[in-house]
């Protein structure tokens, strides 16, 4: 775990910087997708969660469904292409969550990767996504997490 | 069914407001039908399914709910088929829509990306500060906003926000316990603005204000006057905990209609803890004083406290209100504001604002633009405060023409 003014980071995710979106690869090649403490602090207190269905074959950084909260509406980009197998319904029930425990309860989706190996390349872990999420809150101002 | 031939996502772009030694006349763009600073989508025979529309009988309803049906966004909202059937009757041939994006809210959908970051900001003269802490609020929508708690800050603000691409702004506050802003120490301050940036637009929201004071609003050079109107005296009491009279909206409405700003009064449905109570008194109010536009917004739960909980307003209901107002206010621009439930709720409602003939939509859900060509309804893209742009520079007698400085984008 690394903390990045104030953002945990956790060092067994793999991150989408840009999009500040984590994906956590399951022992079933499953993965599973949440919002970064930093994205949630940027966009305040979460007022809902509403993703594609379950079914849905969304590619790499395409929507899987809409976060909304009081000064942002946005969507939450797949890190690599699949099939959304599982939303998160207690995030959807309390988007609230989603800001207040963002890599446990406050999961958003999980998906089926179609190519987990060809896709994943660009997603980020470790040190080197420690340093490139200094680099951007450095590049926004960001103060930093609360 | 064709797919459709626009492209996504799109952005509307925008300049800096000039000062008023820099600035040029408005000018008019060569499509007399479209506005500079709006990307517009223009149905052609290969992405709208009017005609069939048109053809199908005695079951529009029907029809319509399969044109959204197809559209992936709105994959699982539910319509009611007599209802968009009746609209469809009602309504008849539509003209063009406006989807606003002020950024109030940093805002991307899969049809249109984030428009103009800090084209339109909203500005709190109290910060988050608001003594009559309404039910459905409790000062939560101030505190996203930018604050200007002195008239030097107010200044400074709007100078910064010119700088970093400004075309206007929100100025509102957080009230007393009379639901008065307390604008006079700021009304030179907004006059020197509106002095040195008289393209930068200034949509004031009044809360209650009596002659005077709508006059001092008048003369310092705003815009666009909004307000709220509510029809229900228990709304007043027990949401806003106030006592003052659903008179006293009224007369506020008939103060600012008497002055020459432009008055854009706003109606919040379900604003009785989610359940319509006033707003068809509301509704009458506004037919009695001919504003310039009419916004609806949605109450919003998501801010209620715990213990005096609202829930989301019906979307039906909604929708039926939609086409009530649409009836009872022909010839006035009528237009779905930011402030809505989010999720489905809000795909529902956008999607009952189009097909009743609604005039523009803020923050539109996703699938809306798609939706819109489906129906024949040519649509742009506009990064301003829905209050503003109606009304304004953009309109006028011979056709829509363009506030200087905003780029249009060809379909």
């Amino acid at each position: 775990m690394a903390l990045v003014r104030g953002c945990n980071f956790p060092d067994d995710l793999y991150y989408n910087v840009g999009e500040n979106v984590w994906v956590r690869r399951e022992s079933d090649g499953t993965v599973t997708i949440g919002m970064t403490p930093y994205g949630c602090a940027l966009s305040g207190e979460i007022v809902a969660w509403t993703a594609k269905k379950v079914g849905r074959t969304v590619d790499q950084n395409k929507s899987t469904g809409t976060v909304e909260s009081g000064k942002w509406v946005g969507p939450v980009k797949a890190p690599v292409s699949g099939e959304i197998i599982a939303v998160n319904e207690a995030a959807v029930a309390v988007p609230g969550t989603i800001n207040t425990d963002p890599y446990g309860a406050g999961w958003l989706a999980r998906m089926k990767p179609s190519d987990w190996a060809g896709e994943s390349g660009p997603l980020l872990s470790g040190q080197a996504a420690f340093e490139a999420f200094e680099a951007k809150m450095q590049t926004e101002g960001f103060a930093g997490c609360a | 069914m064709d797919s459709l031939k626009l492209a996504y996502p799109v952005c509307c772009q925008s300049q800096t407001p000039r000062r008023a030694d820099e600035r040029s006349v408005i000018r008019r763009t060569s499509d007399p039908n479209l506005a500079e600073g709006a990307s517009l989508f223009r149905p052609t025979k290969a992405n709208t399914d009017l005609d069939t529309l048109n053809d199908f009988g005695s079951k529009p309803g029907r029809y319509c709910l399969k044109l959204v049906a197809g559209i992936e966004p709105l994959e699982g909202i539910v319509l009611d088929a007599a209802l968009v059937g009746e609209m469809r009757r009602a309504v008849g041939t539509m003209n063009g829509i406006d989807f606003y994006t002020p950024s109030f809210k940093s805002y991307a959908t899969s049809e249109i990306s984030s428009c103009g970051k800090s084209a339109w900001p909203a500005v709190s003269i109290t910060g988050p500060d608001c003594k009559l802490q309404c039910d459905h609020c409790k000062g939560r929508i101030l505190a996203s906003m930018i604050p200007a708690r002195t008239p030097e800050d107010l200044w400074r603000v709007a100078n910064q926000q010119i700088e970093h691409g400004a075309r206007g702004m929100l100025l509102t506050g957080g009230s007393n316990h009379r639901n008065e802003v307390e604008y006079d120490p700021y009304y030179s301050t907004i006059r020197r603005i509106k002095d040195v940036f008289p393209e930068f637009g200034i949509a004031l929201h009044t809360a209650l204000v009596n002659g005077d004071g709508a006059r001092r609003m008048e003369e310092s050079g705003i815009d666009t006057a909004m307000m709220d109107v509510i029809g229900a005296q228990e709304t007043v009491t027990q949401v806003y905990h106030l006592k003052r009279s659903v008179d006293d909206f009224e007369r506020t409405l008939e103060n600012l209609v008497a002055t020459r700003l432009k008055v854009v009064p706003h109606i919040v449905l379900g604003l009785h803890y989610g359940r319509f109570l006033g707003e068809r008194v509301a509704l009458e109010i506004l037919r009695r004083h001919t504003p310039s536009a009419v916004v609806l917004v949605v109450a919003m739960p998501f801010y209620a406290p715990a213990h005096r909980p609202f829930g989301v307003p019906d979307s039906l209901e909604v929708g039926r209100f939609f086409l009530d107002a649409r009836q009872a206010l022909p010839d006035i621009p009528l237009l779905l504001g930011c402030a809505r439930p989010a999720g489905q709720a809000k795909a529902e409602i956008d999607a009952y604002a189009l097909m009743a003939g609604l005039n523009g939509i803020a923050h539109p859900a996703d699938g809306m633009v798609e939706l819109a060509a489906r129906l024949g309804r040519k649509a742009r893209i506009v990064s301003a405060c829905c209050s503003m742009a109606v009304g304004g520079e953009m309109v006028t007698e011979s056709g829509l023409w363009a506030k200087s400085g905003a780029l249009s984008i060809p379909a």
